[in-house]
């Protein structure tokens, strides 16, 4: 309902929206591996949701809407930083859990943040929008325009690997 | 755990409640006989209560702002006609303002009504400033001064002019009157006991003009009871307010002020119209003195009026920038010139509306709206240009 009065131009509409969903956003693109730029990736996709208002389609969940440019600029942003290595490791297997490297005795949330570190890009998103960002299996698949069935799938094999790497079993 | 299990994927759908019933009451089953799976939903569990129990970000401030500001200048940057095409429509907009020829209207001035295109075009106009009233009225109903550049002194009028602009509207949309229903209330909440609108200050006056100004349309658009009672008192402060040469002025004073005695007399006139009968003196006391005062502003006859002598007055400025409108002016020039019957009134009243039309937001968050780049900006803000400006689009 938000989304289609900012649809109409209303910037009092917007100014709620974005103070609705800055901060789910700002975890969004933290637990995605952002740093010091969350801030800016959050300001980025709202500026693109208000350039793409028009494209909204009501039938679609804002959350659905909401991801997909999330995603995309943190794509953009990908493009842009990161190494040519990684990405060859990327996309070598999604299924290969990337290095050994153990984490050394710390706090549980600096090993989980390692250990989403160690996540291949692919798999860290599912659980990032799963599990952080709330959404469910087909939100999910609707935001990376992939299968039901992979979704479960790359959380399957994400929290395989979480296990892996945090000794569970 | 059990590697092996075909119902491996099943115990993190499982544990995310992801199974249908139907998936849900076979893996239970599956469960109890199955050591591996019921170990596998247990870690999962594990690890999920580990990574939802990484603390959330909080953002330390609001950055709608910041986003606003950057749209905005977006907008501004955006490619638009170069300038000199600007100029030249403004320029013979202007031209024909000042009773030139423009062969653009030539057939609208043969016609002492407007042409259909040229209606459908301030239709259109006026209906993308209601909109634009629309998507930004407060919660309260109000409309906030401060957030559009005008002073928070006069948010009663300035609620009462888009309400006002709103009220125009024939037939309204379900959403005009239920913004209309929204002014309505809130200007009624903020009457106070001796039948005032808002703050005590100098500029009262406006909040009081315009604010009755605004009810009486809605009450005559919907006699209620409770709307009369309130009318009843912010007509009887109107007529005991009024100065003894017939007009009114700003509040503590008791030198006439033309605008605010023309705001009253509207007031007083739809008054009258609607069956007050104690309005009847005043109003013509107040007629006696605006007939004894001519009205640079008001009356269409006047040359200072046009643009013609404004460009002179404004020297070397360029025709564009001598063209940019003074809003207050232009919605009583355009109600003398709707009033009036003959083709030159017309011709000018079409200038008029398409000067306004260049000048019209047509993309972004202010889209519908009106800069408030005139004088009186800085009182009234975008709520006050677009609520006149629209005003003077309307054929009413």
């Amino acid at each position: 309902m938000l989304m289609l009065e900012v649809a109409g131009g209303s910037e009092i509409a917007f100014t709620a929206l974005v103070q609705r969903y800055q901060n789910p956003l700002l975890n969004f693109f933290a637990r995605m591996g952002a740093s010091s730029d969350c801030e800016d990736l959050t300001q980025e996709t709202f500026v693109r949701i208000y350039r793409y208002r028009k494209r909204y389609k009501p039938a679609a969940r804002f959350t659905t809407f909401l991801y997909h440019l999330a995603r995309n600029v943190w794509a953009d942003r990908g493009r842009k930083i990161v190494r040519i290595e990684r990405l060859a490791a990327e996309f070598q297997t999604e299924v290969e859990i990337a290095g050994q490297r153990v984490p050394e005795h710390r706090s549980e949330t600096a090993d989980m943040e390692a250990a989403l570190d160690q996540l291949s890009p692919k798999l860290r998103e599912v659980i990032v929008l799963n599990i952080y960002q709330g959404l469910r299996y087909q939100e999910v698949a609707d935001v990376l325009e992939i299968p039901l069935g992979t979704v479960k799938s790359r959380i399957s094999l994400a929290l395989g690997a979480l296990k892996e790497i945090l000794h569970e079993r | 755990m059990n590697a092996e299990c075909q119902h491996r994927t099943d115990a993190d759908a499982y544990e995310a409640g992801e199974l249908s019933p139907g998936e849900r009451a076979g893996f239970e089953a599956h469960l109890v006989s199955c050591a591996g799976c019921r170990a596998a939903v247990e870690s999962t569990r594990r690890v999920v209560g580990l990574l939802r129990s990484m603390p959330q970000v909080q953002s330390t401030r609001d950055l709608a702002p910041l986003i606003i500001s950057q749209l905005r200048d977006e907008t501004r940057e955006a490619p638009r006609p170069a300038r000199w095409v600007r100029i030249a429509a403004i320029a013979a907009a202007v031209t024909l303002l000042a009773g030139g020829a423009f062969m653009t209207f030539e057939k609208a001035a043969s016609s002492t009504e407007p042409t259909a295109a040229v209606a459908d075009e301030n239709t259109a106009s006026m209906q993308r400033a209601l909109d634009w009233f629309c998507q930004n009225q407060e919660s309260d109903g109000s409309w906030n001064a401060e957030r559009w550049g005008g002073n928070r002194r006069f948010e009663v009028a300035l609620t009462a002019l888009p309400a006002l602009a709103l009220l125009s509207a024939d037939p309204q949309t379900p959403q005009q009157l239920t913004a209309v229903a929204g002014a309505t209330k809130w200007l009624q909440a903020q009457q106070t006991g001796a039948g005032s609108f808002g703050p005590e200050f100098q500029g009262a006056s406006y909040n009081q003009g315009i604010a009755t100004l605004a009810l009486l349309h809605a009450y005559q658009r919907r006699p209620d009871p409770a709307l009369k009672r309130s009318l009843d008192a912010a007509l009887a402060n109107i007529l005991s307010r009024q100065i003894r040469t017939g007009g009114w002025g700003y509040r503590y004073s008791q030198v006439t002020d033309r605008s605010i005695t023309e705001w009253h007399l509207e007031v007083l006139e739809l008054a009258t119209a609607l069956g007050w009968e104690n309005t009847r003196p005043s109003l013509e006391l107040g007629r006696t003195w605006l007939a004894a005062n001519p009205n640079p502003r008001t009356d269409a006859e006047e040359p200072a009026d046009s643009p013609s002598t404004l460009l002179a007055r404004a020297g070397s400025a360029t025709a564009a920038e001598s063209a940019k409108l003074d809003f207050y002016r232009a919605y009583f020039l355009s109600s003398a010139l709707k009033r009036k019957r003959d083709d030159s009134s017309h011709q000018r009243l079409a200038a008029l509306r398409q000067t306004l039309l260049l000048q019209q937001v047509t993309d972004g968050f202010d889209a519908g709206s009106w800069p408030a780049d005139d004088r009186w900006g800085r009182a009234g803000g975008r709520l006050y240009s677009t609520a006149l400006a629209s005003l003077s689009m309307r054929d009413r």
